[in-house]
């Protein structure tokens, strides 16, 4: 007994201490490019690599490059060439010395008393890596989630400070304009200088679905060049020529919830425009949480057709038409900025989100659509003077209020700001099934007026200005649900054994509200400086469950007379 | 002297029941946050886990909060670490690999959950003005690893193993994870999630 209490006393005494500033909340984002050219350095041929505790004593000597993965590493003695150590820390002794670069990532260099005659870099971010070809190189493997292989390919080449790949991925998101895209090509990663990078990415985009019209073939094309300078807080300024499908509205379901939603039941909730053209764009993140850019585009325009893309279900039903656009050369100057302090990008505890968009946009040679009437926006001039100011703002926080319960906030909106009236492709819309799920799809269109066939049924978001609230509690359940078909009904439930296993659900309890409207003096309509009022404003409650993303919801608009709504989503709502 | 001896029973009982349930609970010396599991192997579960081949990892996390006066406290930061632990079948016994990279060896169960019941001292104590009150929140997850985690896992034990930045995300990557997270739902490996949170401190208050 006295050897138990002794035990326990001892126990009680020894502690395990954590020092936050090299545990793994500070470290969390190693950029991307100190990443790939760590793997690079690893991987070449002519490395020497080494596993674990290393030390150099005084008097030896490495000859060329020597990359050490989980240290810690001790120089006493010289190293001819470049040391890179790979999540653990560096230290020399007394006259140890490296005549080429020192590169520490995930740890901590103690230069006292030894010689670098190079560069030194060092990182506290770790790099987080896998091991392949039999162990004797490593992949970049950013997420254990995320371990299992995407639909792409790629076969990369090149040494410590340049790399090239031929790639062919997926492209985007499945849609009934292009069915799945495709790209392929290139891309090019260049070491111009220290912390100095160039990027090149000259991908073709093939259309599954085909021809979009008869004047262009299936194929599109992304050209990316990249000049990127600094690695934590980069700046840069980025050249892309591009012939792509964009997307009208991207702000309400995610893109993978559109595509699953377009491939398996033919139901697509964007429409899409067919865009080409340039842009160049410089950006700058002062801070880790900031980040700043500002872009000027000159694109073309058109409207794009459906295709009948194969689908799993509803396969011989019909698409919702794409609704045409206003089509001609556009230049636009866009300014973004964002600040992002989330404690956890993908389920994200505490924090803010903020982005905000601003564009200034004109055309000489814009086609206004004949179909859209009169009381939907003033004309639009065609004598090379249109121009028109447009911004769009998403500001979310997150806040814990409890051990397992959770506030999100959002607000979301945006809109025409000034000068002529907006083109179709800049319009917007409110409805579900997001960011209202209790409404039908695009219930605030603006869109009652239209008479022109080309319309028909396509639901076009028409509206200038949107606005929206969300706000929903989180509350995390300890469920555990099993279903043991062998257990006796006077039998306690065992968990052992059992074919289903439910835990890590989060209780969802939400509460949406807003309005879509026009800017404007005339019936219907909304002055310029004002929101509609409340009392017109849709509003729809209703809760669901969350398992780390895919939930399933029930909602109910209060303010109209809908049914009740039920929705599958592959994300969290925001 | 019967009451007495069913009284000692009982609260033998009442011991061995509540060291029985896995707990965790985070205490304060000197504002130093203090984290500590106990009983976390107590039902065999995972130890049967373990000899079967899978691997655990521990993932704790300790938020500091500060209490405001207004509806929502306010989140000030967090810490995170891992600890894996598995069996040998060839040594019969088990390997406990912790931050840092450092491996001890045990030679059985009890003695792997004595070593898991040795608390975290969080060198995180709270700082701010006079008056202002603050508070630790401590959550440990316990899952069950396949071969290939258990490899990730071990190289990344010095550093962070959250999620990065995913930006862009393509429709392969969106069918892959989607798959994924079915899959693991329906694996049917037991999974155990706990959640402490700590008294109050005032800064000034002895």
């Amino acid at each position: 007994m006295l050897a138990f209490l002794l035990v326990v006393t001892a126990l009680q005494d020894t502690t395990i201490v954590i020092h936050p500033d090299s545990a793994a909340r500070e470290a969390r984002a190693l950029p991307r490019l100190v990443a790939e050219e760590v793997i690079r350095f690893y991987n070449d041929s002519a490395t020497t690599r080494l596993v674990g505790r290393t030390r150099l004593p005084r008097g030896n000597e490495w000859r060329g490059n020597v990359a050490v993965r989980n240290g810690p590493v001790f120089v006493g003695g010289r190293v001819q060439g470049t040391l890179v150590v790979i999540n653990g820390d560096l230290a020399f002794e007394p006259g140890g010395e490296v005549t080429g670069d020192v590169i520490v990532v995930g740890g901590i260099v103690d230069s006292t008393g030894g010689k670098i005659a190079g560069e030194m870099r060092q990182y506290r971010e770790p790099l987080l890596y896998r091991l392949y070809s039999e162990g004797d190189e490593i992949e970049y493997a950013p997420n254990l989630r995320r371990r299992l292989p995407s639909a792409s390919a790629r076969v990369s080449w090149g040494s410590a400070d340049s790399r090239s790949s031929l790639t062919i991925a997926t492209g985007g998101t499945f849609n009934r304009v292009e069915g799945l895209p495709i790209v392929f090509g290139p891309l090019f990663d260049w070491k111009l200088q220290q912390s100095f990078r160039l990027r090149i990415d000259a991908l073709g985009v093939f259309r599954s679905a085909g021809d979009l019209s008869d004047k262009r073939s299936d194929l599109g094309y992304m050209f990316r060049s990249e000049l990127r300078s600094g690695e934590l807080r980069p700046v840069g300024l980025t050249l892309r020529a591009f012939d792509v499908v964009s997307p009208v509205e991207d702000w309400g379901l995610h893109s993978n919830e559109v595509g699953w939603s377009s491939f398996l039941f033919a139901r697509d909730y964007r429409d899409y425009y067919l865009n080409k053209g340039w842009g160049a764009r410089v950006f700058a993140q002062p801070e880790r949480p900031i980040a700043l850019g500002l872009e000027v585009r000159r694109e073309w325009h058109t409207s794009v057709a459906v295709q009948d893309p194969w689908t799993v279900f509803r396969n011989s039903d019909a698409w919702r038409p794409n609704p045409p656009i206003d089509e001609g050369h556009y230049t636009t100057v866009t300014a973004n900025a964002s600040i992002d302090t989330r404690n956890d990008v993908d389920d994200p505890t505490a924090g803010w989100l903020v982005r905000a968009t601003f564009e200034n946009s004109r055309s000489s040679d814009v086609v206004p659509h004949a179909g859209v009437p009169p009381t939907l926006r003033d004309s639009i001039p065609t004598d090379g003077s249109y121009t028109f100011n447009r911004m769009f703002v998403d500001a979310r926080h997150y806040a814990r209020i409890s051990p397992s319960g959770r506030i999100h906030l959002r607000l979301v909106g945006g809109g025409w700001m000034g000068g002529d009236p907006l083109p179709l492709q800049r319009r917007l819309s409110l409805g579900g099934p997001e960011p209202m799920p209790g409404e039908p799809f695009r219930v605030a269109a603006c869109n009652g007026d239209f008479v022109d066939p080309a319309f028909t049924d396509s639901k076009l978001a028409a509206c200038d200005r949107v606005l929206a609230f969300q706000t929903e509690y989180r509350g995390h359940l300890k469920l555990n649900w099993s279903y043991n078909p062998s257990s006796g009904r006077d039998e306690p439930p065992r968990e052992e054994g059992s074919f289903f296993w439910l835990e890590g659900l989060d209780l969802v309890v939400f509460a949406n509200a807003g309005q879509a409207w026009i800017v404007g003096d005339g019936p219907g309509q909304v002055p310029a400086g004002r929101i509609p009022r409340f009392a017109s404003w849709l509003v729809d409650v209703g809760l669901g469950a969350d398992w780390s993303g895919f939930g399933v919801y029930l909602a109910k608009a209060v303010t109209t007379g809908e049914h009740l709504r039920f929705t599958v989503r592959l994300e969290h709502r925001f | 002297m019967r009451l007495v001896w069913s009284a000692a029973a009982s609260l033998v009982l009442t011991t061995a029941a509540v060291a029985q349930s896995p707990t965790l609970t985070v205490t304060l010396q000197s504002n130093v946050p203090r984290v500590r599991s106990t009983g976390l192997l107590s039902d065999g579960k995972f130890v049967g886990l373990m000899r079967s081949g899978f691997p655990l990892r521990l993932h704790y996390r300790l938020e500091l909060w500060h209490v405001r006066g207004s509806w929502f406290d306010e989140f000030i930061r967090e810490v995170s670490w891992d600890v894996v632990a598995r069996n040998d079948p060839l040594a019969d016994d088990f390997v406990l690999i912790r931050q840092g990279g450092s491996v001890t060896r045990y030679a059985t169960s009890e003695e792997l959950s004595t070593a898991l019941e040795i608390p975290y001292t969080v060198a995180m104590p709270p700082s701010g003005s006079q008056g202002q009150r603050f508070y630790f929140l401590a959550r440990l997850e316990v899952t069950t690893l396949n071969d290939t985690d258990l490899q990730e896992l071990s190289r990344w034990l010095s550093g962070d193993v959250g999620p990065a930045v995913s930006s862009g995300e393509g429709f392969g990557d969106a069918l892959a994870r989607g798959a994924q997270r079915v899959l693991v739902r329906l694996a049917g490996l037991p999974r155990q999630r706990l959640e402490a949170r700590s008294t109050t401190i005032r800064i000034g208050d002895r």
